[in-house]
């Protein structure tokens, strides 16, 4: 069962996306490290898991300026995040 | 399911529809974990998942038996019907072990897979090896189940909501149920009111469970307004990395 006040995986996802999707769909690295409330290096953990499952992708502005952008089914997770987050809560997963 | 017992022949056509609808809330519960665990990608949706996916597998097995029984064909398919009715048992012995092994480590957090397995190995081997196999697979889910109650209980004191709640009823409905199944099987001479009688808490069990997940289901979503430029934008990046 998890531990209460802490937020779950599927939280923190939800976070990382709604932060993007509040900012129109695209974000910059440092902004979303802000708003994420991460460490640098977790931040990282999850961005790379997120472009590995299509869920974000980047897109290069210049050659070092780049940015985080939700896909379709990173829309789609935010679609259906209520679902998911009453299933985690209904059996405490 | 054990023995058969000799209850009348309604009964079994009854049982098998209960069967049928609680392997029904199984597979919707092991579906929508499969899909949580496709965003997350976190291992202990995916047990959970696993869980119920064998807990569907031995309900359906076990309904097939009680429709044969019900039509009658168990006269008719004597060999056969002997084979089906060994396989299924062993089958469904296997199955809610694992599954309700698997939700008992979900519950606690147990991450450590030797001790997991370890678990694993000493309780097939305590119940395959035991004089009467039935018997001690019974008592052993009956405390496993207990253990899982208590946990889901304890998670509904922390948070108190309807839906933990339900979830906690659930599993304290399968408590009793088992309890009363494994008191029919040990004492013979009880009377099969208590078969009859486990078997319905067993579906109002998995009945509360197909709510909890109906409703989970009928949930309406938010919107979240798509910005199309974004997405063409994405996918053309990401053909270029390809």
């Amino acid at each position: 069962m998890p531990a209460s006040g802490r937020r779950n995986k599927l939280e923190i996802i939800y976070d990382i996306l709604k932060a993007m999707h509040d900012k129109g769909g695209r974000i910059k690295p440092t902004h979303l490290l802000y708003k994420s409330n991460l460490s640098h290096q977790r931040m990282k953990e999850y961005v790379d898991e997120l472009k590995i499952k299509g869920l974000i992708a980047e897109e290069q502005q210049s050659e070092e300026k780049y940015l985080y952008a939700l896909t379709t089914q990173g829309y789609d997770f935010l679609s259906n995040y209520q679902k998911l987050h009453e299933f985690t809560e209904t059996f405490g997963l | 399911m054990s023995g058969i017992p000799p209850v009348p022949q309604l009964f079994f056509g009854v049982g098998a529809t209960f069967e049928v609808l609680s392997a029904l809330a199984a597979f919707l519960i092991a579906f929508f974990g499969f899909k949580v665990y496709n965003f997350v990608n976190d291992r202990k949706y995916y047990w959970f998942s696993m869980a119920f996916a064998f807990i569907t597998l031995s309900f359906v097995a076990s309904a097939i038996v009680h429709m044969l029984i019900y039509l009658q064909l168990r006269e008719v398919l004597v060999d056969l019907f002997s084979l089906i009715h060994y396989g299924v048992i062993t089958g469904y012995v296997i199955l809610l072990l694992t599954a309700y092994l698997l939700l008992l480590a979900v519950s606690t957090n147990l991450t450590n897979k030797r001790l997991l397995a370890f678990n694993f190995i000493i309780l097939f081997i305590l119940v395959f090896t035991s004089a009467n196999i039935l018997n001690t697979f019974f008592l052993i889910l009956l405390i496993i189940i207990a253990f899982i109650t208590l946990n889901y209980f304890e998670y509904f004191a922390e948070k108190t909501s309807l839906t933990t709640f339900f979830t906690f009823t659930s599993f304290f409905m399968l408590t009793i149920s088992h309890a009363l199944l494994y008191s029919k099987l040990v004492l013979a001479s009880l009377s099969n009111l208590f078969y009859i009688t486990g078997f319905a808490f067993q579906f109002i069990g998995y009945f509360i469970f197909l709510c909890s997940i109906i409703r989970i289901l009928l949930i309406r979503e938010k919107g979240f307004k798509t910005n199309v430029l974004t997405l063409e934008n994405a996918s053309i990046r990401k053909k270029k990395q390809t």
